[in-house]
């Protein structure tokens, strides 16, 4: 570990320069946010993961084997379809730990694969109530405990119908959320309305600019979750500290669409929520470096030939990952700081990760 | 209990021995110093000391973002801790502004981020994870022996957070956080229906827990996470609300002498302004008063002992405080704003802007 220290002498600003606000329309940002943006994206992940539950019914009915291709194709639809609508974690997502509970994030401790032995060890067919699995550990709620259930080491080892079982009420479980999640969403009473009608008896929003500010914050967070969980903490520092089992949905091969469908929700989020077209309209020079920022990446992700979690073991592969980590970072930069004062919504360094 | 046998005698021994004069950092002559964790726009971490001024004395590379300091003040060091969950901690030497030393985590435990030292210097205590067992510890640290483990307490709760040495020298207060929620990875108890945060009086010389204090059951995600004490031994609470946006519930507690844990909020519109999440506390010099900040809501509340909410500032992403010596505080935002709250006529002065800089989380007091 290198700790140098550095003296002094550092340019202090006398006063805080107090610069006026940029005219943006907060207003219709929010509104299209929500319209063009949230509401699809929960729909989607609605019909997808009901999708799902049918797939995992069938196909425990017709052998108790989970790893079909029915299944599997069911599956990678929601997984893609979660991480189109991941980075949008506030509101209705943020109730009763919906969004730990559809998906239960990166896991070095193991806690999936263990509270699934133990679980599957006892064959306890309470668990498979749905009622009662609700109230079980978030982490075998979701589609990193399906996952295993699917592609696993020991799904391969011989399908029991507790095991299908268990998948069924995961993937039924799923469905529930989603669908509480998009009819919420679309609920002109729900959150929806809270985030259209900022003002001093507003329960979050004083003003526009404060409902704006929480639809653009999840622009530099996922990103900033992405870079930090999904990317840097498998990649590590070198090739032979590389974790791929840090990869995310490594298992059922989807960690590519996972990431290029994260990448491709920020990406739309800043542009159909409308924070491009703000952005470009004071300094278009710094929306075209993000929306190359976006392309580049796409296409630095597009062009890894192999899996994910073989690629950041792979000298070649791990610079093109390395490649687009730095292109994340400046993308970040870009958004964090530059998009955000420029749009006047500066995302508070404090509020990142809380602590 | 739990000290490690042969460190045990050790450990013990060290406490007994312990000169108690508590909270000093203040009261010495000479210049005041703060240490403020920071990461700058190009996301390279480090940590700064500057003066009550808001003038940046030294500062300091880490290969992460830091987070909590403390101060021993017969040594003249400042320990910073990395942020959650970190593995090392480093040993800043105060006068010659340099860093004396690493200290590198055991393998199987990782730094939650915040430590305090006994009070005459000698023993650091850290809050740690002992993942494996799913247990909160308090690893005990020999400041005259380079900072060698000499031990564990148990922190009697999940996630220990902040740990403050009471005034009486002998106990811990710790802020058994109860619940993480690092997207990344809730490293604990998953199952919701356990997660119970908890304020614990444990005894430094051999982990005897004291006094346990929960929060009532219906808000068991009511995460405890930041404490501060003064010089009576009155201890604020500033808490983290895991739940639903919507919800509201009192974000700040205070615990006295032989009382339980109770529970306040601040007018609705300023409980509002608090969006559930508090990042920080201090005590004022004179022990009066405290100030706790909000920085999703970019506020900073004060609050007299008995639990009355007092005024409010705001402050843009403001977190880190500390009292100033003659009354007041020390506030500093991720806009790298450095502010002193006047003691008098409730303003916020700003002292400088470090453009460069986004203050982290936590100021230590040197």
């Amino acid at each position: 570990m290198k700790l140098a220290v550095i003296a002094l002498v550092l340019c202090v600003l006398p006063a805080l320069a107090l610069s006026a606000k940029p005219p943006v329309d907060y207003d219709r940002i929010v509104r299209a946010t929500i319209t063009d943006h949230i509401r699809p994206r929960f729909d989607r992940l609605a019909e997808t993961s009901s999708a799902l539950s049918k797939a995992t019914r069938e196909a425990c009915a017709e052998g108790n084997d989970l790893h079909s291709l029915k299944v599997n194709k069911a599956f990678h639809q929601v997984v893609k379809a979660w991480a189109s609508a991941q980075h949008l974690r506030w509101g209705p997502a943020n109730k009763q730990f919906r969004h730990q509970r559809i998906s239960f994030g990166s896991d070095p401790k193991n806690y999936v694969g263990r509270q699934l032995q133990r679980l599957i060890a006892k064959a306890d067919p309470a668990a498979l109530d749905l009622e009662t699995f609700r109230k079980k550990s978030i982490a075998i709620q979701g589609l990193t405990a399906l996952e295993r259930l699917v592609y696993g080491k020991s799904a391969k080892k011989g399908a029991t119908a507790y095991r299908c079982a268990l998948g069924m009420i995961i993937a039924r479980n799923i469905a529930g959320i989603a669908r509480d999640l998009s009819l919420e969403w679309r609920d002109p009473e729900g959150h929806t309305a809270i985030m259209t009608s900022p003002g001093p008896d507003n329960a979050l929003y004083l003003n526009w600019e404060e409902a704006a500010m929480a639809a653009f914050k999840p622009l530099s967070g996922g990103l900033r979750f992405m870079l930090e969980i999904k990317i840097k903490d498998p990649l590590q520092k070198s090739l032979e500290r590389a974790r791929p089992r840090y990869v995310t949905f490594w298992r059922s091969g989807a960690t590519a669409v996972v990431l290029t469908a994260n990448l491709e929700a920020l990406r739309d989020l800043y542009v159909t929520g409308g924070f491009s077209a703000e952005t470009a309209t004071q300094q278009g020079k710094l929306d075209n470096r993000i929306r190359n920022g976006f392309a580049q990446a796409l296409t630095i992700l597009a062009g890894i030939d192999m899996p994910i979690k073989d690629a950041v073991k792979d000298p070649a592969a791990r610079a093109q990952l390395e490649r687009l980590v730095v292109v994340l970072e400046n993308l970040w930069k870009q958004i964090a700081f530059g998009a955000a004062k420029t749009l006047g919504l500066s995302v508070g360094f404090n509020e990142f990760d809380g602590d | 209990m739990n000290l490690m046998a042969i460190d045990r005698r050790k450990a013990l021994g060290l406490v007994a021995a312990a000169a108690l004069y508590p909270g000093a950092a203040l009261s010495r002559g000479g210049k005041t110093l703060y240490l403020n964790a920071m990461t700058n726009a190009d996301w390279r971490h480090g940590a700064a000391l500057f003066d009550a001024s808001g003038g940046i004395v030294a500062r300091f590379e880490l290969p992460s973002r830091g987070h909590g300091a403390t101060f021993n003040a017969r040594a003249k060091h400042a320990v910073l801790f990395a942020r959650r969950p970190g593995t090392y901690a480093i040993v800043i030497d105060v006068a010659e502004r340099r860093v004396a030393q690493v200290i590198k985590c055991r393998g199987d435990r990782h730094f939650y981020g915040h430590g305090c030292f006994s009070a005459d210097g000698r023993l650091l205590f850290a809050t740690e994870n002992d993942f494996d067992n799913e247990r909160g510890v308090l690893g005990v640290y020999d400041a005259l022996d380079e900072y060698r483990r000499v031990g564990e307490l148990p922190s009697h709760g999940i996630g220990p957070h902040e740990v403050v040495f009471m005034p009486d020298g002998k106990t811990l207060a710790v802020a058994n956080g109860g619940i993480l929620t690092h997207p990344s990875a809730p490293r604990i108890k998953l199952n919701i229906a356990e997660m119970a945060p908890s304020l614990a009086l444990v005894k430094a010389s051999d982990g005897e827990l004291l006094a346990m204090h929960r929060v009532p059951e219906e808000l068991h995600k009511l995460s405890i996470r930041h404490l501060a004490v003064n010089h009576q031994g009155v201890v604020a609470a500033a808490m983290q609300w895991q739940g639903p946006e919507l919800d509201r519930p009192p974000l700040v507690g205070i615990w006295r002498p032989g009382e339980g844990l109770r529970l306040t909020s601040a007018p609705a519109d300023m409980q509002r302004a608090m969006r559930n999440y508090c990042g920080s506390v201090a005590f004022a010099a004179d022990g009066r008063y405290f100030i706790v900040s909000s920085p999703r809501g970019n506020i900073l509340t004060e609050w007299r002992i008995d639990g009355k909410f007092k005024r409010s500032f705001k402050l843009r992403d403001g977190c880190a405080v500390a009292p100033r010596p003659d009354g007041g505080f020390l506030a500093t935002g991720g806009t790298g704003d450095i502010v002193a709250v006047q003691k008098q006529g409730g303003i916020l002065t700003p002292l400088a802007r470090h453009t460069d800089m986004m203050w982290d989380n936590h100021m230590a007091t040197l």
